[in-house]
């Protein structure tokens, strides 16, 4: 009798284990990730959620995982991953002061910071930029809000900079004259002018020399997320290899 | 050449002026009484819409800025609640319970007012994003509606000053409609004329002869008060000479009265002093004597009655009963008297009253002829007649009331005074003798509105 319950035990074990592992890899992970409006990189209406949102959804895949994006404004996304509640946001450039309360992911991509003005702007039409924020001081510069690597070393140099909540904002306020430039992520930029001023695109001149070059823009990991180091090891090991 | 009477002249404007001032603090009086309680229904309302405003903005943009964390926008909209807003307290809070803006004002404590704090709590997508704390500022509202309430009460108390002063220039106006009339009409006279002033509603009369000066009067209030004086002084007169004509009625009657009673006695003395008087001449002088008695008593009783041409016919009656007793006797004739209480005219009651005392003298002569036996003598009311019966128990009589022959001179004299008095006779003859006279109710009382010894 005891000879067949354990008999029994060993055949069923395995069976009973083997389920279990199946089960356990099978399973789905889901990734919370709150990011905002960026057009053309994030963006709840854009394809694929934006272009950069569909290079993490990438990377989720190689890893295994799978995203989820919600959507809120830009401050409440990274006060919401730096509590924990949510994975991380993206694309954030590597400031050290974010390095208290978030981890960085391997690049997302790479950009550049450009300088446009206005072709009838008789303030700057001859002026050329040879590098340098103390160059930018007798002009009125405009950026987008949370455009840290514009608004931080123009306000070290002294120069006075008008925050505007959206990049259409800042674009349009370039058109009226308001301001004589605005520095912000080229893409994005262009992307605003292409869809506010279609036809008047040829009066938008964008300046040779970057503001700043070869940016490069990173997941922001919450370090209060559950195995938030071990999930990032794996996404940038993704990333890496979608890189190659 | 026009004198300034200032003094009528004010008065009348006055007037006006003072009536219209009345109206006017009475109309503020209510109004301030209905806005005081406008005020406090206002302030509660007040006190609503505050919450109201405040708990939108607090539900969107103080909401939207919390939920961007957007420290610029809650700065701006927070200073935009305050400045619009009564607010004794604001103190907006995140969701980690740090104040994100704060604002606080010293503000006396009010009696009966709540002094609670309101917390409201923001959410959006189910996060919880922090609280407000707010506390209303009565004290402003209070000051708030107070100033409002002036304002409406200088607005519409200047309303009523302009719709007064305008009232008054309209009245001022109306009155010169009849003004001009009466100066169209001084201007008949010849040698008067008037002016109205333009400035006011005064009228200024003079005389066109300057030979004597000019008369002035002002005022048309003076002139109506002028009028009236006339008319109760005319009156007064009026009254006095009524008096004086009743005073030289009641002397005239007591006079008609004295000469009667002379007149009898004449005759009586003439008639003792007459030895070889036959009886039958006897009687005819004390029916005679009896008649004169009787038109002499009723201006004696007349001298007593309050009406100088009316004779309260029950007491005429009895006296003449009286009368008839004295003259002619007894005779063992018992009267029965039943008479109502009227007042009847003069000549209505002396004639009544001499064919009562024939008709009974009738009865003593022939009905009983020396025998006892009643007489009755009644006045009623019987619809709208007077009926006045003389009745006997006796064998009646032999010739008609109302057919006498020549002869009968009695019965012809009481049919000349029933004639004369617009009255009825009418006979009942066999198992007793009854005569009554009927006269019209509304022959007495047009006989009593006569106006007596009319010109």
């Amino acid at each position: 009798m005891k000879m067949r319950y354990l008999v029994s035990i060993l055949l069923v074990w395995p069976l009973l284990w083997g389920s279990f592992i199946t089960d356990n890899i099978s399973a789905e992970e889901v990734l919370s990730f709150a990011i905002g409006e960026w057009a053309p990189f994030t963006g709840k209406e854009l394809p694929s959620f934006g272009l950069i949102s569909s290079v993490v959804q990438e990377a989720c895949a190689k890893a295994g995982i799978t995203p989820r994006f919600d959507f809120f404004p830009w401050p409440r996304a990274e006060y919401l991953v730096k509590t924990g509640r949510y994975f991380a946001t993206f694309p954030y450039l590597h400031i050290p002061e974010r390095e208290q309360s978030f981890y960085f992911s391997e690049p997302l991509f790479r950009s550049q910071l450009i300088i446009i003005t206005m072709k009838n702007n008789k303030k700057t039409e001859h002026f050329e930029y040879g590098g340098g924020p103390e160059a930018l001081k007798p002009f009125r510069i405009g950026t987008t809000a949370g455009s840290y690597a514009v608004i931080y070393p123009l306000k070290r140099a002294g120069v006075v900079i008008e925050e505007s909540n959206t990049i259409d904002l800042a674009i349009q306020k370039l058109y009226s004259g308001r301001l004589d430039f605005i520095i912000d992520e080229y893409r994005v930029a262009k992307d605003a002018i292409q869809r506010l001023y279609a036809a008047k695109e040829d009066r938008f001149v964008f300046l040779n020399r970057p503001f700043a070059d070869q940016l490069e823009y990173r997941l922001l990991v919450s370090k209060n997320y559950p195995d938030a180091l071990e999930i990032l090891e794996r996404l940038n090991k993704a990333l890496l290899e979608l890189q190659h | 050449m026009v004198r300034n009477q200032g003094t009528q002249r004010k008065s009348f404007t006055h007037d006006v002026s003072l009536s219209i001032a009345s109206m006017f603090v009475l109309l503020l009086v209510l109004i301030t009484l209905g806005w005081t309680v406008s005020a406090i229904i206002l302030l509660q309302n007040s006190i609503k819409t505050e919450e109201k405003y405040i708990q939108s903005i607090l539900k969107s943009s103080i909401t939207k800025a919390l939920w961007e964390m957007d420290e610029k926008a809650l700065e701006t909209v927070a200073q935009s609640v305050i400045s619009n807003s009564a607010l004794a307290e604001f103190v907006v809070q995140n969701e980690e319970g740090h104040t994100v803006f704060s604002y606080s004002k010293k503000v006396p404590p009010l009696p009966f007012v709540s002094s609670e704090k309101s917390i409201f709590k923001h959410f959006e997508n189910s996060f919880y994003l922090g609280q407000t704390s707010y506390k209303i500022d009565v004290f402003s509202l209070i000051e708030r509606t107070g100033r409002n309430y002036l304002i409406y009460l200088f607005s519409v108390v200047s309303i009523f000053v302009f719709m007064l002063i305008s009232t008054r220039y309209i009245l001022l106006q109306r009155l010169r409609e009849p003004l001009d009339e009466i100066v169209s009409l001084i201007a008949t006279y010849g040698t008067l004329a008037a002016t109205i002033k333009d400035d006011d509603a005064n009228l200024s009369l003079y005389s066109k002869d300057e030979h004597h000066g000019y008369i002035e009067f002002e005022g048309i209030k003076g002139l109506l008060l002028s009028l009236r004086e006339t008319i109760l002084n005319q009156f007064k007169e009026l009254n006095k000479a009524i008096q004086d004509r009743e005073l030289l009625m009641r002397e005239l009657n007591h006079r008609i009265r004295n000469n009667l009673q002379l007149l009898a006695a004449i005759i009586n003395q003439q008639a003792d002093e007459s030895i070889s008087m036959e009886p039958r001449e006897r009687q005819i002088l004390n029916k005679l004597l009896g008649r004169i008695d009787t038109i002499s008593e009723a201006y004696g009783l007349l001298l007593e009655t309050r009406k100088i041409n009316g004779i309260e016919m029950g007491s005429y009656l009895s006296a003449i009963c009286g009368l008839f007793y004295q003259t002619v006797g007894n005779g063992g004739l018992e009267i029965n008297l039943r008479v109502m209480s009227v007042v009847f005219p003069l000549d209505v009651a002396i004639a009544s009253g001499l064919i009562v005392y024939e008709l009974l003298t009738n009865t003593a002569m022939h009905a009983y002829a020396g025998r006892s036996g009643n007489a009755n003598v009644s006045l009623q009311q019987e619809e709208n007649t007077f009926v006045l019966t003389v009745s006997d128990q006796g064998p009646g009589s032999p010739v008609s009331l109302l057919h006498p022959p020549e002869t009968v001179l009695g019965f012809r004299f009481i049919n000349a005074l029933a004639a004369q008095i617009n009255a009825q006779l009418e006979e009942q003859n066999g198992n007793g003798y009854s005569v009554s006279l009927k006269i019209g109710v509304d022959t007495i009382q047009t006989a009593m509105n006569k106006e007596l010894y009319s010109t």
